[in-house]
């Protein structure tokens, strides 16, 4: 890309404000799956145990369905660069599609937990895993309904080859919620 | 300034200034007490000069805030005052509450409970005083000419500070309940909404002083204080220790106090940005120490210091300690402390036309006050470390802790004389400025111009 001015020199894509959320979203994350670890170490037989209650499959499932979305949020972005507006409302589609088909599977492996009879004060390890999954389920939320504004207003016409950067923003909190997602996943559900 | 009815801010920030010096009166009387000198403990007892001291720093504040509100929200909204009498009547009646309180704490007329001393019906009047307040603010805003997202920013401040006092006024007859309620309301003002008051007034005064866009201010400065705001209410999770409420409040006020430097470092690296940015300078060189000073001090003061004793194995130990007051003196300096100053040094040059940008007694009052509170923060920090070690570790008894610590009290009280005197000289400056005239109408406009250029 041609570079025509000095803002689209200095500014990252998106423009740095996503980007300080980003960050500190992540410094956040990491905290908390810090603290995860550091109290996994204080009583290892009641975070395995309490581990074995959590359904590797579905968090399997869930962490196929986040990186296919990222990709379609990739390329529906690519497309409405190049202009193509029509295929970059399609990935928006699909995008949204798969994050609320996210939301779907983590909303019935919490009604498993809940048949489990499992809580936030249940154990420290649920504490955890409530809190943190969670708190990433909130952002996924969020995301959908932001990307549902992009789609409605790239739909109208609003968001173009030559004006995409909210657009750009959103994605970028988008993979955000997926890279985040990459960690919590093995962190809590895998890790022996 | 812009329109006559401005001028009511005045009644508020000398209100301020009178209730700052009673509450470093009523500081020394404890300092001297914990020093082994409490002399006046038959008129004045230890409890009744705390309630005394917290009570007015926070009434000072909330005054000062009510002032730059009705500043800044005729200039925002480009209109007179709703109502200058209504106004005025909020002015008397709050300070006539204010007044009644404090005397009641003397005669133990009070509910003793931390921060919210003031007995119940008082507490309606405070209540009802607010709403008229908001109602002008409010009604000056719908009809005014303009909105702007600063005015909006520190009103919705105002409104949630108003709504946060009532947790404080449900009656519970269980004690740990009612603590736990109670927390909210100090707590999730300073940590929360107050946070937007600061906002709006930082970005009004860095718009003004800086000369740089209001687009540009605006936008960054809700960014820094949307997330100060929002890591401050998770945060808020840090003070229930010991409120009986459940374990997980550990993790999450941990993690998410642990944030709130960040977001206040945010705040710092901005407004010195924006500062550097502006290349039309501002003669108002006061105003302008107090601003940056806010953002930097506030920091230190509530972002650093609160961090140093925030994690759940520190505060296990440090809850309640000295340590809270060396954190808790060096925050409200910082943070709200020194914005009530910024906006007195800002606008009344432009109420009373006598210009005093940049004078000695000014330069004096910054220095002296902010070394003299940096100084206690410091006598509070060894104090607070000392106390932690002997009582809460090696487990010796309150009172003989309290005995060992007092020469640590008479550094604090050396400090506090430095920080009296930089608050003496602000004062001066307060009165030199005598009182508001209409004939100061438009003394803004100068500046306005040369930003044009």
């Amino acid at each position: 890309m041609e570079i025509t001015n000095n803002k689209s020199f200095y500014y990252p894509p998106g423009g740095i404000l996503i980007w300080i959320v980003v960050f500190l979203e992540l410094v956040t994350f990491s905290m908390a799956l810090l603290v995860f670890m550091s109290q996994r170490q204080t009583d290892l037989q009641l975070f395995s145990e309490s581990q074995k209650l959590l359904n590797t499959t579905l968090g399997m499932l869930n962490t196929i369905t986040l990186l296919t979305s990222g990709l379609f949020m990739a390329t529906g972005l690519s497309e409405l660069k190049s202009g193509n507006q029509k295929k970059a409302v399609l990935y928006l589609w699909l995008t949204i599609g798969l994050g609320i088909l996210f939301m779907a599977l983590k909303a019935y492996e919490y009604y498993e937990k809940f048949q489990l009879e499992t809580s936030v004060i249940s154990n420290e390890f649920f504490m955890f895993y409530w809190f943190i999954t969670g708190f990433h389920f909130l952002h996924v939320l969020v995301a959908v309904v932001l990307l549902s504004f992009m789609l409605a207003k790239t739909k109208s016409g609003s968001y173009t080859f030559e004006n995409f950067e909210d657009v750009e923003s959103v994605g970028i909190f988008w993979h955000m919620c997926d890279l985040i997602w990459i960690v919590v996943f093995p962190v809590i559900y895998l890790l022996h | 300034m812009k329109f006559k009815s401005q001028k009511i801010a005045y009644h508020f920030f000398a209100l301020s200034m009178l209730l700052l010096v009673l509450q470093i009166i009523y500081g020394f009387i404890m300092g001297f007490a914990h020093m082994g000198y409490d002399g006046l403990h038959e008129l004045i007892s230890f409890n009744t000069a705390s309630a005394t001291h917290k009570n007015l720093l926070v009434v000072w504040i909330l005054s000062g805030f009510m002032g730059a509100a009705y500043y800044i929200i005729p200039d925002e909204s480009d209109s007179e005052l709703f109502s200058v009498p209504l106004a005025k009547l909020q002015f008397w009646s709050f300070a006539i509450v204010g007044v009644i309180a404090v005397a009641g704490f003397h005669v133990g007329w009070w509910e003793g409970r931390k921060f919210l001393e003031i007995p119940r019906p008082l507490d309606f009047l405070v209540a009802g005083n607010v709403i008229l307040f908001l109602v002008i603010i409010l009604m000056t805003l719908i009809k005014g000419k303009k909105s702007s997202t600063t005015a909006w920013v520190l009103t919705m401040g105002l409104v949630f500070a108003a709504l946060l006092y009532l947790p404080g006024m449900i009656y519970f007859d269980n004690i740990s309940v009612d603590s736990f309620f109670r927390w909210y309301v100090v707590h999730l003002w300073v940590e929360g909404v107050w946070e937007l008051i600061m906002g709006g007034i930082l970005a009004y005064l860095l718009i003004k002083i800086t000369g740089v866009d209001r687009e540009v201010i605006e936008k960054w400065l809700y960014v820094v204080v949307g997330l100060t705001f929002l890591s401050g209410i998770l945060g808020t999770g840090h003070h229930y220790y010991y409120t009986g409420g459940p374990s997980y409040w550990l993790m999450i006020g941990g993690i998410f106090s642990a944030l709130e430097p960040l977001a206040f470092l945010g705040m710092t690296v901005f407004a010195v940005q924006m500062y550097r940015k502006g290349n039309k300078k501002h003669p108002n060189k006061l105003a302008l120490y107090w601003t940056l000073s806010t953002a930097i001090v506030s920091f230190l003061g509530a972002g650093l210091l609160g961090l140093a004793h925030t994690l759940p194995g520190v505060n296990m130990y440090t809850h309640g300690t000295l340590v809270t007051a060396m954190h808790g003196h060096l925050a409200f300096w910082g943070a709200y402390a020194s914005l009530v100053l910024a906006i007195i040094s800002y606008s009344m040059p432009l109420m009373t036309g006598r210009n005093i940008f940049d004078n000695r007694t000014g330069r004096l009052a910054f220095w002296c006050s902010n070394i003299g509170m940096f100084g206690m923060t410091g006598a509070f920090a060894a104090a607070g470390v000392a106390q932690v070690y002997l009582e809460r570790i090696a487990g010796y008894d309150f009172m003989t802790v309290a005995k060992e610590i007092e020469p640590h009290f008479f550094v604090l009280i050396l400090a506090a004389t430095l920080f009296t005197v930089g608050i003496i000289y602000f004062i001066i400056n307060f009165l030199k400025f005598g009182r508001p005239t209409d004939e100061a109408l438009k003394s803004d406009e100068d500046f306005e111009a040369l930003k044009a250029d």
